[in-house]
């Protein structure tokens, strides 16, 4: 297994955020992960990547757990973790090819990432990473200086550099437009592909993740709803889902867009 | 959730509290506007600026003078570079952004070392100079040493909320994905923070050559030793070239600094 979720449950802040939450996904498996605006998707990916440790459950990445490794070994596991993040984190006044090349900092010793910042000892192999996500020419520009979907881009690029054995991405095309957002997501299926690594996306386009990826797992109010190959998602399941959201892009899928008061359910 | 604005009370007291309390410091400073302009205290500045022209410059005044401005600079960059040192490890050594939230870091290392901190800034760096003097013997070296250490507090106190105040989404992401403390500081942190800290240190650069300066007055060398040799001497001519050369010492000062940081924009 790559990443083993165990009757895990999170509290942040007091609050509960995901709760019992079971899921599996074997080596080489891409998945997307679907539901309404604060169902927990960017707290599930959390758990993944090892930034939140569950306050119950169990939560195995790469046959380990996180939560149970000294510093060095959380270290070496956490290299074979790659996160693309909703709101891209990278310094607005650094350098793309810095911001991209940071991908190593964990392979490689503290000597060689600081000399890099004056003398890129991979400036080819990051550039092949750019031109991978459609942005060749912006190796040099600022990171503030990029618009959104750029910043998103090398934000997707840094991951690719990095190579990891799961690759966990938070909304990776939500500043994309419809087709390069495919085509983004495609360039990260091929990438986990050729290396046999796992992948997990959070989605807000569901017919992105119909369309691309053949399991699909429905998150809603912190709990799994459903965890199912693509094809016996039901557009029942998706009005179940999104019950009480009428923000999605349901009508895309022919599925009636409720009224928010005729479907009970807290919302945010 | 969070659906109520905060008190109106509290957004009130913030608002007020400034005024208010630079009312108290005036209060407490009692400095008295009126006198200041007395027809006396005017006549006495007027006789006294009016000595200062000409400035000396006979050649073993200027010898001299040339002398404590190399004593005052060199002291001012020696003392800045002592107080990098003392601070920028300190800085790293006290902050969240290194140490991470780990309680037991916190504890041991930064509490103790922003107590270190305190008590470095907290004595003037005049105060340093006295006692230093008292250590080392007159001269330069007190100097320095005083400098070094009263900046070196500020510096590492500066650096470090500079560093904290700073997103720390990037610096979260790089750990998280397996990076050292140090590389994710340099690669997360830095590239934002570096004109602040930059522009912190020269500016502190400015205030060093200034005192600098001044700590010649407690017989720590430089310019300060100089006027206060002349102004006892009642020489006023000796004063009045003492200030100019300080005036052109701070003019440069300031234009290295706006260059410095006119390059990092
Ligand atoms: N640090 C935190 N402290 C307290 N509550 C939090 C914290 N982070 C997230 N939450 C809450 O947890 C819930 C789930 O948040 P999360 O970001 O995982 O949702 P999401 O599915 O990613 O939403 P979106 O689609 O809008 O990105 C939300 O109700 C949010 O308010
Ligand atoms: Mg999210």
């Amino acid at each position: 297994m790559s990443l083993s979720v165990e009757r895990a449950s999170l509290k942040l802040g007091g609050k509960a955020i995901l709760q019992d939450i079971d899921l599996q996904l074997a080596q080489g498996e891409q998945v997307a992960l679907i539901g309404p605006s604060g169902a927990g998707k960017t707290s599930l990916l959390g758990l993944a990547n090892s930034s939140h440790t569950p306050d119950s459950g169990r939560v195995t990445v790469l046959g380990q757990q996180p939560a149970r490794l000294g510093a060095r070994a959380l270290k070496v596991l956490r290299s074979e973790i790659g996160s693309v993040y909703q709101v891209p984190p990278l310094p607005g006044r650094q350098r793309a090819i810095h911001a991209v090349g940071a991908g190593q900092l964990a392979r490689q010793p503290l000597w060689r990432s600081l000399l890099d910042l004056w003398w890129p000892a991979q400036t080819a192999a990051i550039a092949a990473c750019l031109r991978q996500v459609a942005l060749p020419e912006v190796l040099y520009q600022r990171c503030g200086e990029l618009s959104g979907g750029q910043r998103q881009r090398v934000g997707i690029a840094r991951m690719l550099y990095q190579a990891p054995q799961l690759l966990l991405a938070d909304e990776p095309v939500s500043a994309l437009d419809p087709l390069q957002g495919r085509q983004m997501l495609q360039v990260l299926q091929d990438d986990a592909r050729s290396r046999n690594a796992t992948l997990l996306v959070s989605l807000h386009a569901v017919d992105l993740a119909l369309e691309l990826f053949p399991r699909v797992i429905g998150l809603r109010q912190g709990r799994v709803l459903f965890d199912l190959p693509t094809a016996e998602v039901t557009p029942a399941l998706l009005q179940a889902l999104y019950a009480g959201d009428e923000t999605v892009a349901a009508p895309a899928l022919d599925i009636p867009v409720f009224a928010g008061s005729s479907v009970s359910g807290p919302r945010c | 959730m969070r659906l109520r604005h905060p008190p109106l009370l509290r957004g009130l007291l913030q608002t007020l509290a400034l005024p208010l309390l630079l009312w108290l410091l005036l209060l407490g400073s009692q400095l008295n506007f009126a006198e200041l302009f007395t027809p006396g205290t005017l006549a006495t500045l007027g006789k006294f600026l009016a000595d200062f022209f000409p400035p000396s410059h006979d050649a073993f005044f200027l010898k001299s003078l040339g002398e404590a401005t190399i004593t005052t600079v060199a002291v001012a960059n020696l003392g800045m570079l002592l107080a990098f040192a003392i601070g920028a490890p300190l800085a790293l050594l006290s902050s969240r952004v290194l140490l991470g939230d780990s309680p037991l870091l916190l504890a041991v290392l930064a509490t103790p070392i922003r107590a270190l901190l305190l008590l470095l800034r907290g004595v003037p760096e005049l105060v340093w100079a006295l006692l230093l003097v008292r250590v080392v013997g007159l001269g330069s070296p007190a100097a320095l040493l005083a400098l070094g250490l009263a900046y070196g507090g500020m510096l590492g106190k500066v650096y470090a909320e500079i560093l904290e105040s700073q997103p720390q989404a990037p610096l979260q992401a790089l750990r998280h994905a397996g990076s050292g403390r140090i590389a994710a500081l340099v690669y997360g942190l830095l590239p934002n923070a570096l004109p602040e800290l930059v522009s912190y240190t020269v500016y502190r650069w400015e205030c060093a050559i200034r005192a600098s300066a001044v700590m010649g007055l407690v017989g720590a060398g430089g310019l300060g030793q100089l006027m206060d040799t002349s102004v006892r001497m009642l020489n006023g001519g000796e004063v009045g070239a003492i200030l100019l050369v300080f005036m052109v010492l701070v003019l440069l000062t300031e234009m290295v600094s706006w260059l410095v940081r006119k390059v990092l924009a």
